[in-house]
């Protein structure tokens, strides 16, 4: 097992109460896996994950791509600029 | 170019407009166009107070420049700017500038509407408005998920913006 800490951003600070979780997954497992566990650990955030998108750092990652383990990910959901 | 490229797209201090105008660079352009999004004292119907913009850094900084980019490249714009405010901003100050020049006006217009559209879009940056009764809500936009399945992003790419989350919560 190893762990994902999800970050939280906008809305989803609110919603969660918290600025990160970490969740247990099975390494390597896919970011959908991890986004499950996280579901699972906090139900409330369940149905605003699906308009979320998720990055690494700079960069853009998609539900199938693969985490090694011990990574950040920062969950980023509808946004509103301007 | 000039120094300024390197200038920090998302600001959590008063935006700046004189060093984003970039005068004296340019002598072929006979454009500027510059859109200033300012806070608004409503929404709907309802009052508003005061705004927060928070933005994931990592991400906005980079997605910003590559919308400059693109945007600048497919309208032959010369140069390109967008500034994004965070922070906790009063009703009139500046959110959000962008500049354009061009060595004429229409392609300037067409590039500084287009990186304005595109910033409000793409980029990972949130507003929650306070309003004059305690409560306080985010805008929800654009689902920005690269991998969005349909079912779960009814209102990408939609124009009626400004949906409320269904979770509002008061303040003191």
């Amino acid at each position: 097992m190893t762990t994902i800490t999800f970050e939280f951003n906008g809305q989803l600070l609110r919603l969660a109460g918290a600025a990160t979780q970490a969740v247990s997954v099975p390494a390597p497992a896919t970011l959908a896996a991890a986004l499950d566990a996280l579901a699972v650990a906090r139900p409330e955030l369940a149905a605003a994950l699906a308009r979320c998108a998720c990055a690494i750092g700079d960069r853009l990652i998609l539900r199938r791509d693969t985490l090694q383990g011990g990574e950040t990910v920062a969950l980023l959901p509808p946004v509103a600029g301007g | 170019m000039n120094g300024i490229s390197d200038l920090p797209r998302i600001q959590d201090q008063p935006l700046q407009l004189e060093p984003l105008l970039a005068w004296g660079a340019h002598p072929e352009c006979g454009g500027l166009a510059l859109f200033a999004g300012t806070v608004r004292d409503h929404h709907d119907a309802k009052p508003v107070l005061s705004l927060t913009y928070t933005a994931y850094a990592p991400l906005a900084e980079k997605q910003i420049r590559d919308i400059e980019r693109a945007v600048a490249a497919k309208h032959g714009v010369p140069y390109l700017r967008v500034v994004h405010r965070v922070g906790a901003l009063a009703i009139g100050e500046v959110a959000i500038y962008c500049v354009a020049r061009a060595p004429h006006r229409a392609e300037a217009f067409a590039a500084c509407k287009e990186a304005v559209d595109r910033t409000k879009h793409e980029v990972p940056i949130w507003k929650e408005e306070f309003y004059a009764d305690g409560s306080s809500a985010f805008v929800e936009g654009c689902c920005i998920r690269p991998d969005a399945e349909a079912e779960a992003t009814p209102h990408r790419h939609a124009h009626a913006h400004h949906h409320h989350e269904a979770h509002e919560h008061r303040h003191g």
